[in-house]
């Protein structure tokens, strides 16, 4: 596989998106073939067997066109596992233990991991305005999966995982989100009852533990024992209080501190265009504040698709790899993502 | 978000309790919403376990020891072996210890996929009157992945 490639490349479910607020959304199942061990408690010979057994009925799914990729951990360089690390397709397990097999489309929408946590993990990621298309979608594939492959299934408890934290349909929902008037405004009581009103919990950048940057958060709603429709229809609840909470903050932003908050974005701007050194919390922290300027419309020079590619671009290890960063040399990580920043600055402004 | 308590795992319950009068509402990881929820009802640790914390799941050989680590079974008649010692967790934590739904069965979306497939081809048929080919080829594609799903929905 082509790392370079892979890094420079902006996926669908990131440049179809419409939304202010939320980027994006993934629905995740967790699953694991009954009769068998589950994964922590599995020689090295039944992993290779279900692994075999979970490619073959999952690759003859329709859902694959002629592009897919399968890394296999162990064999893959630890940079690419790095990356994939990054943009979600790999998770903490596949970096720490470098025993799963990963499978994935090349607009990295459908992600499964063979013997990650449990023998299988599948994920649909997709813009939120195509969210209910893809949560059926998701559905008609999982089920599509037990039929052929049979998974652990107890009455009462639902689908049996290695973690008893996600048993019942066993999965989970999340959405990447932009609340910056949120976080100018101070609001993070009013957020934090929504979160706990529907038990959501805020994890990082792209799901990989990181913490949280500017104003962007990753919303999380697990299943506990709750049914697929229920765990959609809490996201889809505490979306529309929490899109309705920024629209309305973002209106006393632009009526009430039009020129505070113009200065912010301002200053925001003209240091991602001449900073020499960028962290990737400084980063994020004024590209939030830029977009909120491109969502109000102070800034009407920026396209947004600017903000989709550096998302993803400005990982600490995209940026690592991509100019091939040697060793832990944090001030030259920086000056890259800078100068990255710049470059895509031009490449989406609608005068070039 | 890093567990408040620990510092080191990811928080992944809103854990909140009533003391002296006031509501206090942690983000904890899973492990420490059960040590707290424990703390807070008091009860010793041996009511929890069993006298012989390496008690091994028969089938896979797990100990309770092992789980109570990780947090994590090694098989599914684990979760027999080890329910009572997580259930009063889960009922304290997320009020819920047991699961009303049913097993998803991909067949129940035939009908979902003929309507959708219906509204499709009706879209599709605008975009062409209106010329607006791109948009038209990718609708296409779509109606011709929900035929595919369907078409193998009804052969398997």
């Amino acid at each position: 596989m082509d790392i370079l490639k892979l890094i420079e490349h902006v996926p669908d479910y990131l440049y179809e998106s419409t939304e202010d607020i939320v980027l994006f959304s993934s629905v995740k199942f967790y699953r694991n073939l009954e009769g068998l061990n589950f994964t922590p408690k599995l020689t090295d010979e039944q992993r290779k067997e279900i692994q075999k057994r979970i490619l073959e009925k999952v690759l003859a799914l329709p859902m694959w066109d002629k592009n897919y990729n399968i890394i296999e951990s162990d064999q893959a360089p630890y940079e690419l596992l790095l990356i994939l690390h990054e943009r979600g397709i790999a998770g903490n397990g596949t970096l720490e233990q470098r025993k799963s097999t990963l499978l994935f489309d090349n607009e990295e929408r459908y992600v499964i991991r063979i013997n990650e946590r449990d023998h299988l993990t599948f994920s649909i990621r997709s813009s939120f305005h195509n969210f209910e298309e893809s949560a059926q979608e998701s559905l008609i594939y999982i089920g599509l999966m037990d039929k052929t492959l049979g998974f652990a299934y107890k009455d009462g408890l639902g689908y049996l995982t290695t973690s008893p934290r996600y048993l019942g349909h066993a999965l989970n929902i999340t959405a990447m989100c932009h609340i910056p008037a949120i976080f100018t405004l101070g609001q993070i009581q009013n957020f934090s009852s929504i979160l706990q009103k529907y038990l959501i919990v805020l994890s990082g950048i792209m799901d990989t533990s990181m913490q949280t940057y500017g104003a962007f958060v990753q919303l999380k709603i697990t299943s506990f024992f709750d049914t697929f429709d229920e765990v959609k229809n809490k996201m889809h609840s505490a979306f529309e209080e929490i899109r309705d909470l920024e629209n309305q903050l973002r209106n006393i932003i632009v009526l009430e501190r039009p020129i505070e908050v113009e200065d912010r974005i301002s200053k925001s701007y003209a240091i991602l265009q001449n900073a020499k050194l960028l962290n990737l919390a400084e980063a994020f922290e004024n590209l939030s504040t830029l977009r909120l300027g491109v969502d109000l419309g102070y800034v009407k020079e920026i396209h947004p698709n600017f903000f989709k590619e550096a998302f993803l671009r400005i990982l600490p290890n995209h940026v690592r790899v991509f100019y091939a960063v040697q060793g832990d040399d944090l001030t030259k990580e920086a000056e890259m993502r800078a100068l990255l920043i710049q470059e895509l600055l031009d490449k989406y402004h609608y005068a070039s | 978000m890093l567990c408040q308590k620990c510092n080191s795992r990811d928080a992944e319950i809103v854990y909140k309790e009533f003391s002296n009068g006031k509501l206090i509402t942690m983000n904890l990881c899973w492990k420490c919403a059960e040590e707290t929820a424990n703390a807070v009802r008091e009860i010793p640790q041996e009511e929890m376990e069993p006298p012989d914390s390496s008690t091994k799941c028969p089938k896979c050989g797990l100990t309770l020891r092992e789980f109570r680590t990780n947090f994590q079974l090694g098989c599914s008649y684990c979760y027999e072996y080890f329910l009572p010692f997580f259930r009063e967790v889960l009922d304290r934590v997320i009020h819920r210890s047991s699961f009303s739904g049913e097993r998803i069965k991909p067949d129940r979306f035939s009908i979902y996929l003929q309507s959708e497939i219906l509204k499709l081809k009706d879209e599709l048929q605008d975009l062409t009157d209106r010329e607006e080919f791109r948009e038209a080829i990718k609708v296409r594609d779509k109606i011709h992945k929900l035929e595919s799903i369907l078409k193998w929905i009804s052969s398997n």
